[in-house]
């Protein structure tokens, strides 16, 4: 709006230029008053008389006057007037003109007079368009020089923001799991994919795709206005190249970034997770009120496992660095920094050489598994620490590189991941698999039994291999289809004879609770999340009557009802149960502790980046105390112990192990591949003050329990200091006595 | 008729002796003072801009001031005639930019013409100005201080029309305005009636107001390429009248001259510690923004001093214009005045925000040796009408 003002202020002032200076039209006067009227009807030819006579009655009659009046020599006047008489116009009409003006006077005086008050108008409009022009650098350079002085300042000075490190994760001894380390990284403008003649010479150097190359700079996912990284640890051939010719890279910088190191490369990625760039800051800064971090575009946060769990300690605090810049940008000089803060490490429970072993029972598992022709698809090993909660070892197979990760994964690695030959190899399988327990939930089922008066400790069951008793039409198999013949309870969970819990279920069915078993099986944290500090962890799965009819929504009314023998089939960890193994191993843990229920956990502390001590403790809190008769959990552990004991060279695969083992193995039919059955075993050591829970878990890898137990074995050998056991060896000798029928079963 | 002959003799007789005491020294003086002000004003810009050289304008500097000399001596009268003959040369030369071969493009203005065989160039529309003044003046002084015939007044301002619009095909608006307005002053002064002149700014405010408007109809039709008003010369526009509206976008360069110039404060950053020109944040700190170069040097002592030597010097040529008998003498100093008056104004102005951007350089001060040599030779007119003029007693 000032602006239009003063336009309108200078038109005014030209007007008033005008004003001032032409020639006023004054009231018509009479005629003959200046010798100069003639020359003007003389130089105006007769045939333009019209403007003659018009201009003689314009003429300023009292100025005339005044002019006439003035005493003033003639010959003077001529002198005064060389200009014209010495001007020969070329202009028709022009010497007439001068040598008129000069012969006679007048013309000229009465020009001086004229123009003299013309000439002060126009000096007096220049001095006050100069005086404004002095009024406004007052203003500017005197009154307003430090808003101005500010921003030049503003404009010399940028405030670089300086990445910070995140924390280390460490494991329980204090060896690096996850690591930094600076990388060259190649970033650049986001014009720069503008320029394909750049974008060509980077793809070039780097042997990268043209395209791939012009997608890492276009990609919007560092904000608009940083720098795009198109690739990190660049090659030093490369770094020279791009910094020796800088002038073929406008817009190219390496910087030096901190990217994620993994010295023990896919060792527990599952469970340490990995980062990307944040793409959705806001979420994020409302959601990191009380850790105080502001995240801007580019930041790199957790997504998955620990990364993500404890993003808000592992964060580093962003430096600031202020710098001189030229108008290109270019630094030139540093001002003041802040430095960037480390982002607090984390002491995880985990044991490096336990998950070492664990990864390594699950692979020879798995090959094992393969060797007796069975799918094995995948696996999974949890070890807890029953006594406090921690969890030593969570292994999951198969596993992905996470330095995949560390520059946006591409694509094409995105999609292999995804295939489905590859069996989802992201999945974190120790919390996320969801599988039938089978008969890993017996010992539970006998609790329910013994709680519920269904049965004691002294029970016996006659097994013929077919059972019947919910009627011939309903008749269901033992795993054992020759039968186990008469067996005792404590017998029927150490040989795993089906009849046995189809049995108690069918009682507890008919009893005066009929979900008395779901309420077991959930009063020891089956059908929850355990709550261990991970993301995303599954909860499983524990039917009951509800659930069946709300979940067969398709169905008709007479299949989505309960049945007797959904209760026999959750019994033996079958029908739509599910679990993980993490789930499993706090099951049996809460078992070994006589009920007490510790919550398994991987944060062990948080230690200062700065001094390296301690500043937070991970929780080790109770989760649950299931009250239970002790006398009945005495009865289970003993049958625990008889698995191992009383079966056929079961024994042999804790004849490494210095203390006394129990656990319980399970074989459950998978719904998708019947040929291929799940393969569980939890193992319990020492059974005379439990200390190690270990579940192991091959997807699709048939029998349960044999290799599912030297996968404990090998686990608690770790803890034991003892050799791990000879899968080769044990395998020949249990493949054997598979062909001879006499496995551990289900 | 003897005083005639007397005073004639007179004059021949003491010819020598006028050509050093028959100058104006103070106008002289000043014009020394702008010259030495603009040398040292281009030395610190030759500190960080490379494109700007101290000998190559000080080589302008020494041609303007042998021009200035020789001008001076000249009798000022004698260009009455030749006034014609320059013109249309000057109204060729005008064109001849615009042939292939012959122009050299700086600035997207096509204002420059390469002399066969030698590294010169030459900015036309820089010798118009005088040129232009000076056939105004003779055209207009046949009138002897009134126009009274309308047929004279539009033939004088139809004259005017020529090199204005010669000079907007180059496209050079800043340059076409100068004359504009010289010529117009020139008109003014010559004493038309008040109503004309009136009715001729009302339609050119119409006709600009028109042209304005119908600027983004005309764009959609030719394409802004052929179109009479350049997107730029739009943005300019639109800039002046809100100058924080994208400051990284057309209006940085304004947004970049306020600070140079308000940063400056009472006594300026010293030579080389302007840091907005020095390090590039001004654009065109040699040239067109020159006085925010200086402003940041010298602070609003330094700036208050360049304004105050302009003034001088423009009150200066009134005074020649006053002191001289002729209406022709009058009318050449005024004229010349009005083009350093509006030269001034408008490119101080843009830098203060007070004026749109147009691409005018700062008289004296701007780098650039065709301009120096302009500005110079004007002096040299100036001082050829106070030389020239019979001093009483």
């Amino acid at each position: 709006m000032l602006r239009v003002c003063i336009i309108v202020l200078l038109i005014a002032a030209i007007v008033a230029l005008v004003v001032l200076i032409a020639r006023r039209v004054p009231p018509s006067t009479p005629q003959g008053m200046r010798v100069g009227d003639g020359l003007h009807v003389g130089r105006h030819a007769p045939a333009r008389s019209r403007y003659s006579v018009r201009l003689d009655s314009t003429l300023p009659g009292r100025r005339g006057a005044r002019l006439a009046s003035l005493p003033r020599p003639s010959g003077q006047s001529v002198g005064a007037d060389p200009s014209l008489s010495h001007t020969r116009f070329s202009i028709p009409g022009a010497r007439r003109l001068g040598r008129r003006a000069g012969g006679e006077a007048g013309g000229a005086g009465t020009g001086e007079v004229d123009m003299r008050s013309r000439v002060l108008a126009f000096g007096a409009v220049v001095s006050a368009l100069f005086g404004t022009l002095l009024a406004r650098l007052w203003g500017m350079q005197l009154i307003s020089n430090d808003s101005y002085e500010a921003q030049a300042e503003a404009n010399l000075t940028r405030e670089v923001s300086i990445k910070a490190p995140r924390g280390q994760i460490l494991d329980r001894n204090g060896e690096v799991l996850v690591g930094n380390r600076s990388s060259m990284a190649l970033v650049a403008e986001s014009s720069v994919a503008e320029d394909t003649r750049v974008v060509r010479r980077i793809s070039n150097l780097l042997g990268m795709p043209y395209v791939a190359v012009r997608r890492a700079i276009q990609s919007s996912s560092e904000g608009a206005q940083s720098k795009r990284t198109i690739m990190f640890d660049v090659p030093e051939r490369a770094v020279a190249y791009v910094v020796e010719h800088s002038e073929q890279f406008p817009g190219v910088e390496v910087e030096s970034q901190w990217v994620r190191s993994y010295p023990n490369g896919t060792l527990a990625c599952h469970l340490l997770g990995y980062t990307s760039e944040a793409s959705d800051i806001a979420s994020l800064n409302e959601n990191s009120d009380q850790s105080g971090i502001t995240y801007v575009l580019g930041d790199r946060v957790g997504v998955s496992g620990i990364e993500a769990q404890y993003e808000s300690i592992l964060q580093g605090v962003r430096g600031t660095r202020i710098v001189h810049v030229d108008a290109n940008g270019d630094v030139t000089g540093i001002v003041s920094e802040i430095p960037a803060e480390r982002g607090s490490d984390i002491r995880l429970t985990i044991d490096l050489g336990a998950q070492r072993a664990a990864e390594h029972a699950i692979q020879s598992g798995m090959a094992a598994s393969e060797a007796l022709k069975y799918a094995a698809t995948g696996g999974a090993v949890v070890a807890l620490d029953c006594r406090t909660g921690e969890v030593l070892a969570m292994a999951s197979y198969p596993n992905y590189n996470p330095t995949a990760f560390i520059n946006g994964i591409s694509s094409d690695l995105w999609s292999q991941l995804q295939a489905e030959d590859a069996h989802t190899p992201l999945l974190n399988r120790a919390i996320n698999g969801q599988y039938p327990p089978a008969s890993t939930v017996k010992p539970i089922t006998t609790l329910a039994g013994l709680e519920h008066g269904v049965c004691t400790t002294s029970s016996t069951y006659n097994c013929t291999g077919w059972w019947t008793g919910l009627g011939e039409e309903y008749g269901k198999w033992c795993w054992l289809t020759t039968g186990h013949g008469n067996i005792t309870l404590s017998y029927g969970i150490a040989l795993s004879c089906d009849v046995v819990f189809y049995e108690i279920a069918k009682a507890l069915y008919y009893s005066d609770e009929p979900e008395s078993l779901q309420e077991m099986f959930r009063r020891w944290g089956l059908g929850s999340a355990t709550g261990v500090d991970l993301p995303g962890e599954s909860s499983g799965r524990v039917p009951d009557a509800q659930w069946k009819w709300n979940w067969f929504t398709w169905s008709d009314d007479q299949s989505r009802a309960w049945q007797p023998g959904d209760t026999v089939n959750i019994a033996i960890g079958q029908g739509d149960m599910l679990a993980t193994p993490m789930q499993l191993a706090y099951v049996y843990s809460g078992i070994a502790r006589n009920g007490t229920q510790m919550r398994p956990h991987l944060l062990k502390e948080v230690l200062s980046s700065q001094t390296g001590e301690a500043i937070a403790q991970g929780r080790q809190e109770v989760a649950a105390n299931v009250t239970i008769d002790q006398a009945n959990l005495d009865f289970v552990h003993a049958a625990m112990e008889l698995v191992l004991s009383s079966s056929v060279g079961m024994n042999v695969y804790f004849d490494n192990i210095p203390v006394t083992v129990g656990g319980k193995s399970g074989t459950a039919e998978a719904s998708d591949d019947a040929a291929n059955p799940h393969a569980w075993f939890v193992a319990v050591a020492p059974m005379e003050d439990p200390q190690y829970v270990v579940c192991s878990f091959v997807e699709h890898g048939g029998g349960g329990g044999d290799i599912t137990t030297s996968m404990c074995s090998e686990v608690l050998a770790y803890f034991y200091g003892t050799e791990a056991p000879d899968y080769i060896a044990i395998n020949q000798q249990r493949g054997v006595e598979q062909n001879t029928g006499a496995g551990v079963g289900a | 008729m003897a005083n005639e002959a007397t005073s004639h003799l007179k004059a021949r007789r003491g010819r020598l002796a006028k050509l050093l005491g028959g100058i104006d020294l103070p106008l002289l003086l000043v014009t020394l003072a702008l010259v030495g002000y603009g040398l040292v004003v281009v030395y610190s810009a030759s500190l960080s801009i490379s494109e700007a050289s101290l000998p190559r304008q000080a080589v302008g500097v020494l041609i303007g001031l042998v021009l200035l000399a020789l001008v001076a001596r000249f009798d000022y009268r004698r260009l009455a005639d030749k006034a014609k003959v320059l013109f249309v040369i000057d109204c060729i030369l005008m064109v001849l930019p615009i042939i292939p071969g012959l122009s050299y493009e700086s600035h997207g203005i096509t204002g420059w013409i390469k002399v066969p065989f030698i590294n010169l160039t030459l900015q036309t529309a820089e010798l118009a100005k005088p040129i232009t003044v000076l056939m105004m003046a003779a055209l207009a002084s046949r009138y002897e201080g009134r126009v009274t015939s309308l047929r004279a007044y539009l033939r004088l301002c139809g004259v005017l029309l020529v090199p204005f619009l010669l000079i907007l095909l180059q496209p050079d608006l800043g340059t076409g305005l100068v004359i504009l307005v010289a010529g117009a002053v020139v008109i003014i002064m010559a004493g038309p009636k008040r109503s004309w002149v009136l009715a001729t700014i009302a339609i050119i405010v119409a006709l600009v107001a028109a042209v304005l408007v119908s600027d983004s109809i005309v764009d959609s039709l030719v394409g802004d390429e052929h179109s009479l008003i350049k997107d730029y010369q739009m943005n300019r526009l639109l800039v002046f009248v809100n100058p924080t509206a994208d400051t990284s976008g057309s209006g940085y360069n304004l947004q970049q001259a306020l600070i140079a110039v308000g940063s400056g404060g009472s006594f300026g950053k010293g030579i080389g510690g302007a840091t907005q020109a020095s390090l590039g944040f001004l654009p065109e700190a040699h040239t067109d923004f020159v006085f925010a170069l200086l402003s940041e040097e010298f602070g609003f002592v330094g700036s208050s001093l360049l304004v105050a030597l302009f003034l001088a010097l423009i009150l200066l040529t009134l005074r020649v214009a006053n002191r001289c008998e002729g209406l022709f003498g009058k009318l050449v100093c005024l004229g010349i005045a009005a083009t350093w008056a509006f030269q001034i104004f408008e490119n101080i102005g843009m830098c203060l925000s007070l004026m749109p951007i147009t691409g005018i350089p700062l008289p004296f001060i701007s780098y650039g040796s065709s301009s120096m040599v302009a500005q110079l030779m004007c002096v040299g007119i100036v001082q050829s009408v106070e030389t020239h003029r019979v001093k009483a007693g």
